[in-house]
């Protein structure tokens, strides 16, 4: 579900470890912002409750480990895309 | 294949340019602001555009960045946190330098991600130094307590060359901070 629809269905979401995966995703980026300008009472108040359990319990990360080669393979497309 | 994914966030305060640094970046590198949605919509789309606080960009097959500005108002200081943590590589801190009274409206802000990402490598890129009555690098560092080691950086956000070139230095401190650590562990 997309749009208002979308979001008043998020907003009546409980379920806090749910609506962390949504935060976590791409997609939620753009969503989160238009929360936090038609929603943000809304949203401070779930936030702050979901901000007391522990960061373990809120966060899921997923760990693949980035080495220094990354980085430099992500500088060197970066020159190879423009002259800097 | 896992694929590894780069998280870069653009912090500041409200006004100091993040929205137009991702922007500059976005039209000289292939940087894209449309995201997937999550599950399928019912109309087929796949993707959903976002404002330019947001860029992805795919550097191989298995390894992606992502820039992610957070909002620089003090009433969503709440999202701060919750957006930074999760994998945080680096982050640039963007201060509009142009009057000392903005750049002193940025050390709070400054300080939270200090003390709540005390190890994460970053820079601070004065922003607007293309205005006449723009503040100096020393003063900025010593208006924001910066420590000796945090480079702080010219940047005119405007300016494709300019917004590359602060990118890159904070891709190069993330790769020192990354070289320090593979040392520390053997």
């Amino acid at each position: 579900m997309q749009g208002i629809d979308g979001i008043i269905q998020l907003m009546n979401i409980r379920d806090a470890g749910y609506i962390m995966v949504i935060i976590n995703s791409e997609a939620s980026i753009g969503l989160t912002r238009i929360i936090l300008e038609k929603y943000t009472d809304k949203l401070y108040d779930l936030l702050r409750k979901l901000l007391s359990v522990s960061e373990e319990e809120m966060i899921e990360v997923i760990n693949v480990e980035i080495t220094p080669k990354d980085i430099e393979d992500v500088i060197n497309f970066i020159k190879s895309k423009a002259v800097i | 294949m896992p694929i590894k994914t780069i998280k870069i966030v653009i912090a500041g305060p409200y006004g100091a340019g993040k929205t137009t640094f991702v922007k500059t970046l976005s039209e000289v590198l292939p940087i894209e602001t449309d995201v997937p949605i999550t599950k399928s919509s019912i109309d087929g789309k796949k993707s959903t555009t976002v404002a330019f606080d947001y860029g992805r960009m795919k550097v191989r097959e298995d390894l992606v960045v992502h820039l992610f500005g957070i909002p620089g108002q003090e009433r969503f200081s709440f999202m701060w946190k919750i957006i930074a943590r999760g994998g945080m590589h680096g982050y640039l801190f963007i201060v509009d330098s142009s009057s000392e009274e903005r750049v002193k409206e940025a050390l709070g802000m400054y300080n939270f991600f200090r003390e709540n990402f005390p190890l994460t490598p970053h820079v601070i890129a004065a922003n607007k130094q293309d205005v006449p009555t723009a503040v100096d690098i020393p003063t900025i560092k010593s208006i924001l307590k910066v420590p000796y080691e945090v480079k702080v950086m010219p940047l005119i956000a405007i300016n494709r060359r300019s917004a590359l070139f602060v990118l890159v230095t904070l891709l190069e401190e993330i790769r020192s901070y990354l070289l320090e650590m593979t040392k520390y562990r053997w």
